[in-house]
């Protein structure tokens, strides 16, 4: 039958790294499991002496455990085969239900437990519960490790997905808009008061002129500018905790929904989950021979709709998620379903299981251990290159906020900058030389001043774009100003030196940076600076200097440095300190 | 109007040409003798130990690469017992204070448009003279 295949999930196991991480989850899963069943089973409330025999039963086989791990580690043992640890999960099943006999009997309980269902149940944990929780627990660990790496991937990738978007080029004109509005108005206003001036060369005038072009409004705005550059936001620890929780959250159901539509649940693993979530209970429900071919038939069902998606859409065309969605749907409901047919057909006392469990707690667990397994999947197999980053709506949301405080501050720096290093400048030195004309009588020289400073007034943003030059001529600005403070050794790819592009500035502005950084917080006297293509679309920047003092500019609070370096790299950025240099990696995509 | 006897030897650093043009004229006209006067860091700082001044004047924005502090601690390295004036734009205090705390001792700073009146400039520049007697 080519229709029902399930793939061997021990292939190429060879041997198993012993790690216990998840045995005490599953210890704890187990026992309470074993008290529903019992209470089922019996049908009737469980008194506080079952309650204790559980509790003390799972404190001496979690110090099971424990022990046999030392004693292992004492032997040097590391690995298993597959014939091992069952031999192992047979001898921890086999002292779990001693343990169960000598408490149920010291402790007089209700639970009581028969040789068949010790025996089924010693089956049960030796050759499935043990070897899986063991095998997964040896998987575990690297999840962390992925989560963190993917983690930063993603941010770059959304850093990147916004840095292209509509959305991006619309905030960054909102910003610089909103600045030039309020610039405007305080200069439109100068501009109109300067106008009605007389235009004769008198005392008084200037002294007006002068008096005018004092303009406090103009220097706040410049400080406010420069402030915003500076800001540095910040969030309680709960506040922190709840966004990275809903992050998370938002991100894995993302992830899912991509895994869904590219990775399939190996057929075998996802009967594996569904038996497993049914073998207890009915081991624990119905006679021994009734529940095998009970197990046997749901067993036959379960691997027939697991792959009835591929029977109906072919085997190696594209993945039908609706399908796959229906059928573990089915599945979900198969215990509920095949328990009323069976107690229709074959009615046994005591069989029926409650629909809670059935019709809520079975379909609830079940689902959310089939996401996890979609989640797991391409981590395990070592697919998630393969798959988009995508990032969720709410790190994009996350970091198009983040990514306009970042755009706030460079351009309010620059502006800024622009106000109070040309405007003002001008300003100073206009009064100056108009107190110049009047000394010297100069009514041409008056009238020129005038008039230029109006021309400025009504367009006061005509000086602030300046062109786009080649990289070596973008550097050369950057770098040759610090000469005598710093001395810059640049080695710059000769393919990038007639780079011209809207990234060129960018990749000024992080030089200028690292050049700032490294006299201002390090105290340095020399710096290497190497510009290299790392593939045909990004830019790498290395630099490394000689510190005197270790800069801490990559804080949890980040200043107007840290900022330009997350905009322009989207994040790709790295600062090291090693044996008295500080090395400094960034990556810039020139693509976009 | 300062007097002839103390005439001090100045060096002036901006990096916009028509007010660097002005405030030396004005400067001159007050008695001091400009050594030189630039645009360029780096020509300062070889200048500085060649003419040896008693007072550097310096803008503290000079477009792109260091500003004015950054070449007022390399000046103070050369010659520690030149006296330093910085102009700046800046009005907020917080902002001002904040970039004296940086500035080598000694150091002065003012509002560029105080500059409109020379002589409130020609008193910084004495005092800041007097750092190096002292």
């Amino acid at each position: 039958m080519t229709m029902f295949r399930v793939s061997n999930p021990f292939k190429g196991l060879g041997l198993i790294p012993l790690d216990f991480l998840l045995i005490p989850l599953g210890i704890f899963f187990f026992e309470v499991s074993v008290l529903i069943s019992d209470v089922v089973r019996h049908e009737k409330e469980a008194h506080a002496h079952d309650y204790l025999a559980h509790l003390i039963h799972f404190i001496l086989l979690y110090t099971f455990i424990y022990l046999i791990r030392k004693l292992l580690g004492l032997l040097k043992i590391e690995n298993l085969r597959i014939s091992a640890l069952v031999s192992l999960g047979v001898f921890f099943g086999c002292f779990s239900e001693l343990a169960f006999h000598f408490l149920f009997d010291l402790l007089n309980t209700h639970h009581q437990r028969g040789l068949a269902l010790s025996i089924r149940t010693i089956f049960f944990l030796g050759t499935i519960w043990f070897p899986i929780a063991v095998i997964i627990s040896s998987k575990f660990r690297t999840i962390p490790i992925f989560i963190r790496e993917f983690e930063h991937d993603l941010l770059i990738n959304a850093r990147i997905k916004l840095r292209e978007s509509k959305k991006n080029a619309l905030a960054e004109q909102e910003i610089e808009q909103d600045i030039i509005e309020r610039l405007r108005s305080q200069t439109s206003e100068l501009a109109r008061r300067i106008s009605f001036s007389d235009q004769k060369l008198a005392e008084s005038n200037v002294i007006r002129i002068q008096e005018l072009l004092r303009v406090n409004s103009l220097r706040s705005l410049s400080a406010e500018l420069e402030s915003r550059g500076n800001k540095r936001t910040s969030f309680s620890s709960i506040s922190q905790s709840f966004r990275v929780i809903n992050i998370f959250i938002r991100q894995l159901h993302t992830f899912i929904k991509i895994s869904l539509k590219t990775e399939k649940i190996p057929t075998s693993i996802v009967c594996l989950i569904f038996l497993l979530g049914i073998i207890p209970s009915m081991l624990n429900t119905l006679p021994f021979g009734r529940s095998l071919l009970a197990i046997a038939i749901i067993a036959v069902l379960a691997i027939a709709i697991t792959n009835f998606p591929d029977f109906l859409s072919g085997r190696k065309k594209p993945i039908n998620v609706r399908l796959r969605i229906i059928s573990y749907f089915l599945l979900c409901y198969l215990p509920l379903i095949s328990n009323v047919v069976s107690q229709v057909i074959f009615p046994y006392p005591g069989g029926h299981t409650p629909f809670l469990i059935t019709v809520v707690n079975f379909p609830v667990l079940f689902a959310i251990e089939l996401a996890i397994a979609q989640a797991l999947v391409p981590i395990f197999k070592g697919t998630v290159s393969q798959l988009a980053y995508v990032p969720s709506e709410a790190i994009l949301n996350l970091k198009l906020k983040k990514i306009h405080e970042e755009l706030e501050a460079r351009l309010s720096h620059q502006w800024a900058v622009y106000i109070h290093g040309n405007m003002l400048t001008r300003f100073a030195t206009t009064s100056l030389r108009m107190q110049q004309a009047l000394e010297n009588n100069d009514s041409e020289s008056f009238n020129k001043l005038r008039t230029s400073l109006i021309d400025l007034l009504q367009n006061p943003t005509a000086e602030f774009h300046t062109e786009v030059l080649k990289l070596s001529d973008e550097l050369s600005t950057r770098i040759d100003p610090w000469i005598g403070i710093l001395e810059v050794e640049l080695k710059l790819e000769d393919s990038l030196k007639d780079l011209r592009n809207e990234r060129v500035q960018d990749i000024g502005d992080v030089i200028e940076e690292i050049l700032s950084n490294s006299v201002r917080h390090g105290g340095s006297t020399k710096i290497e600076v190497e510009i290299s293509k790392s593939d045909s679309n990004t830019i790498k920047i290395y630099a490394i200097d000689n510190p005197t003092k270790t800069p801490n500019f990559q804080g949890s609070n980040p200043g107007l440095g840290t900022k330009i370096f997350n905009l322009v790299s989207d994040g790709r950025w790295k600062l090291q300190h090693n044996q008295g240099e500080t090395i400094f990696t960034c990556f810039i995509s020139v693509n976009g | 109007m300062a007097k002839k006897k103390e005439a001090l030897k100045l060096m002036l650093v901006e990096d916009d040409e028509v007010t660097r043009s002005t405030i030396k004229k004005a400067l001159t006209l007050q008695g001091f003798e400009i050594l030189f006067d630039t645009a360029s860091v780096k020509t300062a700082i070889e200048n500085v130990k060649l003419y040896n001044p008693d007072v550097a004047v310096l803008d503290y924005n000079l477009g792109k690469g260091p500003n004015g502090i950054d070449l007022a601690k390399k000046i103070r390295q050369s010659n520690p017992g030149i006296g330093i004036v910085l102009l700046t734009a800046f009005l907020n205090p917080t902002q001002i204070e904040e970039k004296i705390l940086q500035l080598p001792p000694g150091s002065k700073y003012l509002v560029k448009h105080s500059v409109t009146k020379i002589e409130t400039l020609v008193n910084v520049i004495n005092e800041a003279a007097r750092f190096q007697a002292s």
